[in-house]
């Protein structure tokens, strides 16, 4: 049952994913359509980061949340370095840092 | 960079794509350990856990499925959420096929399998910023083949280990980390930080709709608010052509 359940969630996925690099063969995407894609990595990143930083335990939780002053912290030092590697160890850094000393 | 000196070979395009995804492995690490933690907390069997690497490979969407199969979730919803949540890969396909537009099936499917968040915006960066060769393909090669087998093995670390990592490492924090440092360079216009703007407002709103949906309804509508900032705003520069 889990496998088939696993099965069908991996066909999906594939699925979407070949989509349309697999149909669009040879053919341009319309203009409109490729200028609406600019916004792909803005739009579809803020949703994917958003809840892993304000969520506590399922609740969205803006007092009381380390992550959040952590994630402030890690976005100036990304913004100085422009550095993946010393983004997110300064980020995990400033996290350990506030839960020891703050909670 | 400057010189406009004859394209890269193949196996250039490839290790360039293996040293630019390089510094993403510190967040892909974490990651894929929480998840085979999680799995196997979640009640998995261990041959699950990490089938589920290969079979799904998708971060978010495997973290979804172990909590939802944990909570007793029907295997109809499990799907439908994993579905769901990967939309948003067929808005990626869409932005690639244009730089795969002469590759034969074997390589479309390959690559296709291999296009995960962290590929893709590596790749993607690639294509936008220099110039094509008839192997960039490679490229997408290296990005996602690196993070395949590291994701792979920390899988299985996170499975071996389980319950030796201690929680509160709140190692999963690695993984918004890594997304944020990925975004923030793409940020390069008023319109891209309307999208992203608009796109967490409608994230924040729509977190009680069901099957979290709010994800692909997020993004979309984000990229119709930074299209419409787009048309909206003066142009700088007034230069015909894309």
């Amino acid at each position: 049952m889990i496998w088939l359940v696993m099965i069908a969630s991996g066909l999906m996925t594939f699925a979407a994913r070949f989509s349309m690099i697999g149909l669009f063969r040879d053919r341009e995407l319309p203009k409109f359509f490729r200028q609406f894609l600019a916004y792909v990595a803005p739009s579809v990143l803020a949703a994917i980061i958003i809840p892993d930083v304000l969520l506590v335990a399922g609740e969205v939780a803006l007092l009381d949340n380390p992550k959040i002053p952590a994630f402030i912290i890690a976005m100036v030092a990304a913004a100085l370095t422009r550095n993946v590697l010393v983004t997110i160890s300064t980020g995990m850094i400033a996290l350990w840092l506030i839960r020891a000393f703050l909670s | 960079m400057t010189d406009p000196s004859p394209s890269k070979t193949a196996s250039q395009e490839f290790w360039d794509g293996v040293k630019a995804e390089m510094p993403l492995m510190l967040g892909v690490m974490p990651f894929g350990m929480v998840f085979g933690v999680l799995g196997t907390e979640a009640g998995l069997d261990p041959i699950v856990v990490m089938a589920m690497s290969v079979i799904i490979f998708g971060g978010a969407s495997q973290v979804v499925f172990a909590q939802m199969a944990s909570a007793g979730a029907s295997g109809l919803v499990i799907a439908s959420t994993v579905g769901i949540l990967n939309l948003r890969h067929a808005l990626y396909s869409a932005s690639l096929t244009q730089y795969f537009n002469d590759l034969p099936m074997r390589w479309r499917i390959l690559l296709s399998y291999l296009l995960t968040d962290e590929a893709f915006f590596v790749s993607l960066h690639r294509m936008q910023t220099q110039p094509p060769s008839p192997f960039m393909h490679y490229h997408m090669l290296g990005t996602g083949g690196l993070l395949w087998i590291m994701w792979q093995i920390t899988t299985a670390i996170g499975v071996g280990l389980g319950e030796l990592i201690p929680p509160s490492l709140n190692l999963g924090f690695a993984i918004p980390l890594t997304f944020m440092a990925i975004t923030l360079p793409l940020i390069r216009s008023t319109p891209a930080l309307i999208a992203l703007i608009v796109a967490g407002t409608v994230t924040i709103l729509g977190q009680d709709w069901p099957w979290n949906i709010w994800i692909i309804i997020a993004g979309i509508i984000g990229m119709v608010a930074g299209y419409l900032a787009e048309q909206i705003m003066p142009k700088r520069e007034t230069k015909g052509g894309a």
